[in-house]
């Protein structure tokens, strides 16, 4: 509260003192009414906007902040490969996945849904480095955001894992299911550990799109898409009905 | 909005310079001496956000 008090006179003093002086002033007559109104209240509205100004300003920073932690994380998890995440990134699997023995589908199939997966992949990893860089932007400019700007790279962050999630992850899978699971056993575990990561990441954003439209900002959506498919629990799935089938 | 408010507050010291030395102008030629008053007032405030408020800014 101190703090809050110093800060605020602080930076406001220049528009604070001469209103104190002249009101003053006014009171023992030295200074003419219609001279120091209009001082007076001019800087009274000031003293307002700058102080409401300063205020929008600080909170947008905070939630670019957020955003741009979860923004890298999504990139640190998907994209960067030096980054730590590596053989985690789902796309890995379209390169390990064999498909010559599959009921489901042909190799000539495979390969051309792999194609079509890398390309919007690729296309997705540009929109995330322009995305990554807008964030970047706009809190190096925080002074002069205004809400739209804030509002817009949130709609897109949500728009981005969506399409990310629905064209990428669950085509990946959907298509890696179809192959030969066995030769991947040990991507399994891997696997795992990029899923709880995407579903950590996904509870983190959920929490702050809720606090963003808790603080009245309309943002598009307060869930983002979650990964609802998961090869080897299908298979898991299918090994239990047909270890029940016999009986 | 944001623009406009923006173009708003930019053109403020400029708005209440020419308000003020029109106060003053018609005050003068009227003869009341209330308006030339208020008028130096506006002006006042013109200069301080022009010149006063950036200098303090940049010195702070």
């Amino acid at each position: 509260m101190k703090a809050f008090i110093a800060s605020f006179v602080k930076g406001q003093i220049l528009l604070f003192a001469p209103q104190l002086a002249l009101i003053l002033l006014i009171l023992y007559d030295r200074v003419s009414f219609y001279y120091g109104a209009p001082v007076v209240i001019s800087l009274a509205v000031l003293w307002g906007w700058f102080d409401y100004s300063g205020k929008a300003q600080r909170r947008g920073a905070s939630v670019l902040k957020k955003l741009e932690r979860l923004v890298d994380d999504f990139g640190w998890l998907n994209f960067q490969e030096g980054g730590g995440a590596g053989s985690e990134m789902v796309v890995a699997l379209l390169d390990k996945a064999s498909f010559g023995s599959s009921t489901l589908t042909t190799p000539q199939l495979a390969m051309a849904t792999t194609e079509k997966i890398k390309e919007v992949y690729f296309t997705l990893e540009l929109w995330y480095f322009s995305m990554r860089q807008k964030v970047r932007l706009l809190l190096r400019k925080a002074a002069s955001m205004i809400e739209y700007d804030l509002l817009e790279v949130v709609n897109e962050f949500i728009e981005f894992y969506g399409e990310f999630v629905e064209k990428v992850a669950e085509e990946t899978l959907r298509l890696v299911a179809k192959g030969d699971l066995t030769s991947l056993e040990s991507e399994r575990e891997g696997f795992s550990t990029f899923k709880t990561r995407l579903a950590e990441l996904r509870g983190r954003a959920n929490a702050f799109l809720q606090s963003l439209r808790d603080d009245g900002l309309p943002v598009s959506e307060t869930k983002v898409r979650a990964l609802e498919v998961d090869p080897w629990f299908k298979t898991g799935t299918e090994i239990s009905e047909t270890k029940q089938s016999p009986q | 909005m944001g623009s406009t408010l923006a173009a708003f507050t930019s053109a403020f010291p400029a708005v209440a310079l020419v308000f003020g030395f029109l106060l003053v102008l018609v005050g003068t030629t009227d003869g009341t001496r209330e308006l030339v008053q208020g008028g130096w007032g506006f002006i006042t405030v013109g200069l301080m956000v022009e010149f006063v408020l950036p200098i303090s800014r940049r010195l702070r």
